[in-house]
This record gives structure tokens, C-alpha cells and sequence, in this order.
């Protein structure tokens, strides 16, 4: 019998995840052949058997390995019954017997000490004598860490740097004047520091919006009548959330721990606003059930409250998707926004311009709207946010649709 | 006044195309079928022991390994066009050069086990050599002195594209033109250095014609094609006394750049699909089948004789018993004193037993 033990397929790789069985317990399997799929953070590599006979699976398919856990028994009948249960299941190894770690700081005082210059400067600039400090690398050898949690985890003793604010503060005595966060402004910070912690990408693209502008023209009368300021953002947010159901990882949130993606089917559109005390997002609630005209009200009535300064959390929380309207700023041709944590992706909408549109071969003027999509990469990739931007496109430059709405 | 400095031209040459053709007018004169078929049966071996390596790395027997699969023409068809008392410089892929050079078979499972000290000196190759293009000035040195002691030997040096970027290659291929060394360049441009394509690699349409700044002659090659790739090298090393040839072969890297490699994250799978339709080994094949000189059956029989071979030759290398001294006495071809005295006291103070396995 031979076992088949999680190695380091890689350069480097201590865990991967047992991804997929390519054979059931107790099949026969040939020499060589590939018999289960293991992912680690560099690739997906399927592990032979080591010889012919018949497979005990050792771990289950999402568990995860650690290197020298046993995957695989392969054997003969006989062979695989002896197998303990317990032994089946993968368990870390102890990557060292206790017993020879004592050994290591026993002789710690008398022997050389073993460790890279780079270790040795770190000891001076604490002030830590290193015969003091047991190795815990290959042979006993004192590495940088061993040091660090010798001295208490911090590194006391080095010398501190001042800090940039007091250096300003000093160069410019009178000259300078500190201003405390708004409590809005603080939640921006905790919420944009949040957001750099995404891995994002931004995919980028144009809109013909001719017919978008034609009926919103069209319908701005009718509108009128019933007391609302109709403007574009009714209609993107409509084919935004069009676009959000053909493509529901976008209306997600990525749960790190677990790594999962959590897809929501509910559609409460965001919208960056501009508030006296900083950026808010008021959210658009059910915009998947609401009209155009129903919408444009919630915009208005929203930014009034946040105008007034009446607007409560609850207008301010809970949105799956966020739109930032860069156009209504009054200036700028594309930006790359921040997502909203914690969502996935956040759609830019700008300036629509008169623009030279090339149609069959022939210049004509059009209104063009930039649009800008920045995305989590962790879940979704630069194809699918292709995807979901021809999407918008598609509703956005559709007349059937938008007369449909208006 | 105004006239042309420099004229140079590459030519591409393909003897056998992707369905067994051949184009009879190239054919070089001294193959014949036999000698073709004994070339099938090298690729068939060396296509085996990559996939059998391949399994072992997995399984943690052997160590990081770059996978040749895709590229059996090229080392076939140019270790078979070197002559005995010929020496070739690797890179870290050409294995198929290794076993066509007659490296025993286990001694290979011991070089992917991690002892290097195993390269028989009748081989006349180098030892794998993995800080890219770094063989280059290695090989043109060792021309040089082919020439200085009067001898009868060409070097044949490999290098990837990758490596033709490299300094080192400009280097060196400069030196060997200046001094007109014996020298055959044979670059095994695979389409990829890990994740970067050719097209990335450089704007020059081929890598062949960077012999020109050298002052070298250059040709470029199907590297798919085992009988262009032969005839293109046999040339070359027989004008090696007259001159270095650069001979860059066009083939493909099928499989993963080495075992710490995923492809499927950077290249499309579409790419690789045309490029297995133009697989070295398949046209040989079908070439040989219609001349009614191979057969499935002879192909079942030679792939269960070869399979067999490689699992007496892993037996072997599993069984050795390393000597730790080697890494005293495997450094230069005599032990010096500095090194013999640590050896002495390394044997004095039980240095490997202390520690060791
Ligand atoms: C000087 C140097 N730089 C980088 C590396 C890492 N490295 C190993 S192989 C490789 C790519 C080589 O590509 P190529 O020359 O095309 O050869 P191939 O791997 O395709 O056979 C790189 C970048 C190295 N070994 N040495
Ligand atoms: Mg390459």
C-alpha cells in the first residue's frame, strides 16, 4: 500500500484546498493516473496515483491540506481495511518534535548563535542579547520574528521617527490650524479606507445617449404636471438594475471569511449626493418595482432631506449598488470612483456632451454619456464587468425600452 | 551619395508539413526512413518520461520540473544532428537532448530527485543551467577553446526566446561573431517565457535575424518539423568552422512553463487547441504509416517497452543511497586542499549523521 501525501506541488505552497475527486472511494486506479484535484493559490493540479490498486480517500473534497497531510491510501483490499479511521482524516503534522526544540535551547548558550546580519542589527537596535532568544528556524537558527516576539512583539528601543503632523506643526508654528472630522467625514474615511482593502479594476465605456436625452426632454412636461424635476438618473438607474438582473454578481457582497459570494435579489439602488458635511448615499429602496416618475420623486424628496439636513440613517442605508453622478457635478470626462462597501462594484455616470458619433461610415453629432464601472476582482472578472456594461449600454440606447418606462 | 549598407534576409524552412508531406526537393540527403523512424521513437520516449516525471513531481518524488511537452521536435531533430565528440549547453528544458545524448535514464529520476552529481562525462553535455540565457557566454567561451586547442567539436548552445532578451545573449552572440567560434545557437522560441508571449518578447519579426548585429548567419525553422529542425542544425555544425549559425525553431510549449506553473490563468485554451493540431509528433506518424513502416500495434509495444523502462530506471533512482561527501568532492574535477580539509572535519565532527535524513 502506498499513501499519497499533500507535497509541495508548487515552489513554496504549505495548504491548498482538495477541490474535486476524479475517482470514488474504493475504484481502481492505475499507476500515474490522475485521481483527485487539489487547488492551491498558485494552480489547479490534479495528483496521480502512485501505483495501481484500489483508492481509500484521506480528505474530503473543500477540505483543506496542509503539506505532508495524507490525501490518499492506495492498496489492496486487504491493505486499505486495516486503516484506522482517525488516521484517514488529514491532520497537520507537527512540523517539529518537541523534543528536539528542547534540545535547540538547551545548547542555545553554548553553541554558536545562527542568525543573518539582518537578524543581528534588529537584536543591536533593541537592545536584545540574541544568546537569549531561542531559534525557531532550521537548526535552531534566530530569524527576524524570533527576535520580534522576544522583545514583546514591539519594537521597543527604535528610534522614533516624529510624527509628519508634529514636523509641520513645528516648521509652521501659527501658520497651520487643525480642523476635527465632521462625524460624516469620519464615516467617509473609515468607509474609503474600507474600500482600498478591494482589489478593484475599473472597466470604462461610451453611451449614445441621443434617445435618452430626446425623451427625457420629451417626458420633462409630464412630469412637471405632477410636481417632479424629471432628469436622466431615473433611466440609468432602471437599466442599471435591468442590467444587475442578467448579471446578479454584481448586486453581491464578498464574504472574506467564508469566501463566498452573497448574491442578493433584492435591488436597492445607492446615489452618491453631495451633502453640506460631506458625501452621503441616499438609496433608491425596491428600484426593480418603482416607476420612473416614482423614483424621480424618491431623488428629489432624498435630496431635499439631505439639503435640509433631515435625512435619517435608514434613507442612508442598505443600498446593494451604488451610482455616483459625476455629471451633475458640472464638470469631468471619466473618473474611477470608489466602491461602496460593502458592495462589488460601483457605476460612474458623467457629463453628457454633444460628441462627433461615427454611425455607418458617417459623422454625426450626438449626446455621448462616459461611463465608468470599478469592480471587486476578487468576484467578478474584467469579461463579466464587459458584460454588464454592454448591458446598461444596450438599455440606455434602446428607445423601445426607455419610451416603455417614459 | 547614398547606397545600402546592409542586406539580410531570414528564410523559414519546412521539410515535412503538419500532414506527413514532405517536401522532397529539402530533404537532406544523408536521412532516410530508418533514421526518421529511430528520431519517432526518441520523441514517443521523451514525450513518456516528461508525463512520467511530471506524475512523480506531484506525488512529491521529484522536484520542480519544466515540462518539454510540445517541443520534442525541436531537441530530437537537433541532438540528432550532432556528432559524438559535440557538446551541448541546456537550458533548464531540453531533456529529450539529454536522453538522445544517452544520459542513463535513472541518472535523469536522480537529477529531478535533487542530486546533480550524476552527468557521465561521455554525455558531453552541460549540466541544467536555470539563470536565463547565463549559458550563453558559457557556451561561446567553450567554442573559443575548441578552436584554441585545435579540436574537431561544435557547441551547440539552447536558449529560449525569453532568454534572447537577455544581455547575456547579445553578449555572447557579439564574442562568437568577432571570433568566428563553432558555435550553433538553437533557440527553442516556445511562444512563451512563463506568462509573457512572443509578442511581448520582442518587436523583431523573427529572433533569428538578431544574428545579423553579430555579423552570424541566421535561419528560421518549423521547430515542429523534426526533419527541418535536423537539417537546419547538420548544416550548421557542418560550416561550424567557418562560423556561428543562429537556428531559431518555432514550436510550442503545450504544457505548464514547470510545475509551480498554471497556464490556464494567462494564455486561452483556444491558442493551444491550434497548436496541438500541429503537434511534432502526430505528422511523423502519420508519415511513417504510410510508408508502411509503423503501425498502431508497433506503437502499443514500443510505448509498453518504453513505459517499462522508465519504471526500472525510477526503481533504480528511489534506491540510491546519496554520499554526502559529494558536496565536497562534485565541485571542481579535483578536490582542492581548502575543501578536502573541510571534508575531514565535516567526517571528524559526524556532520551529516547529526542532522541528516
Ligand atoms: C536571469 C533570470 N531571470 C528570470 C528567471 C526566472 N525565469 C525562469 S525561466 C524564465 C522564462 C524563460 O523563458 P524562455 O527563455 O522563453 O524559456 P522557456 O521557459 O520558454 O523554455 C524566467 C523568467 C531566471 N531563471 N533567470
Ligand atoms: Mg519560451
Amino acid at each position: 500500500m502506498k499513501t499519497l501525501k499533500f507535497v509541495d506541488i508548487g515552489e513554496g505552497i504549505t495548504e491548498g484546498r482538495v477541490q474535486k475527486w476524479l475517482v470514488k472511494d474504493g475504484d481502481a486506479v492505475k499507476e500515474d493516473q490522475p485521481i483527485v484535484q487539489i487547488e492551491t493559490d498558485k494552480a489547479v493540479v490534479n495528483l496521480p496515483s502512485p501505483i495501481n490498486g484500489k483508492v481509500r480517500i484521506g480528505a474530503k473534497e473543500n477540505t483543506t491540506v496542509k503539506v505532508g497531510d495524507v490525501i490518499a491510501y492506495v492498496g489492496e483490499d486487504s491493505e486499505l481495511s486495516s486503516i484506522k479511521e482517525e488516521a484517514a482524516a488529514p491532520q497537520a503534522v507537527q512540523q517539529k518534535q518537541p523534543v528536539k526544540e528542547e534540545k535547540v535551547a538547551e545548547t542555545q548558550a553554548q553553541r554558536e548563535i545562527v542568525a543573518t546580519p539582518a537578524v543581528r542589527h534588529l537584536a543591536r537596535q533593541l537592545g536584545i542579547d540574541l544568546s537569549k532568544v531561542t531559534g525557531t528556524g532550521p537548526e535552531g537558527r534566530v530569524l527576524e520574528n524570533d527576535v520580534k516576539s522576544f522583545a514583546g512583539g514591539q519594537p521597543q528601543g527604535v528610534k522614533q521617527v516624529p510624527k509628519f503632523s508634529e514636523l509641520l506643526e513645528e516648521s509652521h508654528e501659527g501658520e497651520v490650524e487643525r480642523v476635527p472630522l465632521s462625524q460624516t467625514r469620519k464615516a467617509i474615511a473609515r468607509n474609503m479606507e474600507a474600500s482600498l482593502a478591494i482589489p478593484s479594476a475599473a472597466h470604462m465605456d461610451l453611451v449614445d445617449a441621443t434617445h435618452l436625452y430626446d425623451i427625457v426632454k420629451k417626458e420633462k412636461a409630464n412630469a412637471e404636471k405632477l410636481g417632479v424635476k424629471l432628469t436622466f438618473l431615473p433611466f440609468i438607474i432602471k437599466a442599471v438594475v435591468e442590467a444587475l438582473k442578467e448579471n446578479p454578481r454584481f448586486n453581491s457582497s464578498y464574504d472574506h471569511d467564508r469566501q463566498e459570494v452573497i448574491l442578493k435579489k433584492y435591488y436597492n439602488i445607492g446615489l452618491a449626493a453631495e451633502a453640506p458635511d460631506g458625501l452621503k448615499v441616499v438609496v433608491i429602496k425596491g428600484a426593480d418595482r418603482k416607476g420612473i416618475i416614482e423614483i424621480a420623486k424618491d431623488i428629489q424628496t432624498l435630496h431635499e432631506r439631505i439639503k435640509d439636513q433631515t435625512i435619517t440613517l435608514e434613507e442612508m442605508r442598505d443600498s446593494t449598488f451604488t451610482i455616483t453622478n459625476i455629471g451633475s457635478l458640472g464638470g469631468g470626462f471619466l473618473s474611477v470612483p470608489i466602491i461602496n462597501p460593502p458592495e462589488v462594484a460601483i457605476l460612474g455616470v458623467h457629463l453628457i456632451r454633444d460628441m462627433p458619433i461615427v454611425d455607418e461610415g458617417q459623422v454625426k453629432v450626438g449626446k455621448v454619456l462616459p461611463i465608468s464601472l470599478v469592480f471587486d476582482h476578487r468576484v467578478v472578472d474584467g469579461a463579466e464587468a464587459v458584460t454588464f456594461g454592454n448591458a446598461v449600454i444596450k438599455y440606455l440606447e434602446d428607445p423601445e425600452f426607455l419610451e416603455i418606462l417614459g | 551619395m547614398e547606397q545600402r549598407a546592409f542586406e539580410g534576409e531570414i528564410e523559414y524552412i519546412q521539410v515535412m508539413d503538419e500532414t506527413g508531406n514532405v517536401d522532397q526537393s529539402l530533404f537532406p540527403k544523408d536521412l532516410d526512413d530508418q533514421k526518421i523512424l529511430e528520431m519517432y521513437k526518441y520523441m514517443l520516449f521523451a514525450r513518456a518520461n516528461d508525463a512520467k516525471t511530471l506524475s512523480l513531481q506531484r506525488q512529491g518524488r521529484a522536484v520542480t520540473y519544466a515540462p518539454l511537452l510540445g517541443e520534442e521536435a525541436t531537441q530530437i531533430g537537433s541532438a540528432y544532428a550532432m556528432r559524438k565528440q559535440d557538446i551541448f549547453v541546456p537550458n533548464f528544458r531540453q531533456h529529450g537532448v539529454f536522453l538522445m545524448r544517452g544520459l542513463p535514464l535513472e541518472w535523469m529520476y536522480l537529477y529531478w530527485r535533487g542530486y546533480e552529481e550524476q552527468l557521465p562525462k561521455d554525455v558531453n553535455g552541460e549540466a541544467i543551467i536555470v539563470p536565463v540565457a547565463t549559458q550563453m557566454p558559457h557556451a561561446v567561451g567553450m567554442a573559443y577553446a575548441q578552436t584554441y586547442k585545435k579540436k574537431d567539436a561544435v557547441v551547440i548552445v539552447y536558449v529560449g526566446d525569453g532568454g534572447t532578451s537577455e544581455g547575456d545573449f547579445y553578449e555572447a552572440l557579439n564574442f562568437a561573431g568577432v571570433w568566428k567560434v563553432p558555435l550553433v545557437v538553437i533557440i527553442e522560441n516556445n511562444q512563451w517565457a512563463i506568462s509573457l508571449p512572443r509578442g511581448k518578447q520582442s518587436a523583431a519579426k523573427t529572433l533569428a535575424q538578431k544574428a545579423f548585429a553579430a555579423g552570424i548567419g541566421g535561419v528560421q525553422v518549423d521547430g515542429n518539423d523534426v526533419i527541418a529542425v535536423y537539417k537546419a542544425t547538420k548544416d550548421a555544425i557542418d560550416k561550424a568552422k567557418t562560423g556561428p549559425t543562429v537556428v531559431e525553431c518555432v514550436t510550442y510549449r503545450l504544457g505548464m512553463h514547470t510545475t509551480a506553473d498554471d497556464p490556464t490563468k494567462y494564455r486561452p485554451d483556444a491558442e493551444v487547441e491550434i497548436w496541438e493540431r500541429r503537434d511534432p509528433l502526430a505528422r511523423v506518424k502519420a508519415y511513417l504509416v504510410r510508408k508502411g513502416l509503423w503501425n498502431d500495434q508497433m506503437e502499443k509495444e514500443t510505448s509498453e517497452q518504453q513505459s517499462k523502462e522508465i519504471d526500472d530506471a525510477v526503481e533504480r533512482a528511489e534506491q540510491f543511497k546519496e554520499d554526502p561527501r559529494s558536496i565536497f568532492t562534485n565541485v571542481y574535477s579535483f578536490v582542492p586542499q581548502t575543501l578536502q580539509d573541510e571534508l575531514d572535519d565535516a567526517e571528524k565532527n559526524n556532520f551529516w549523521q547529526e542532522g541528516g535524513k
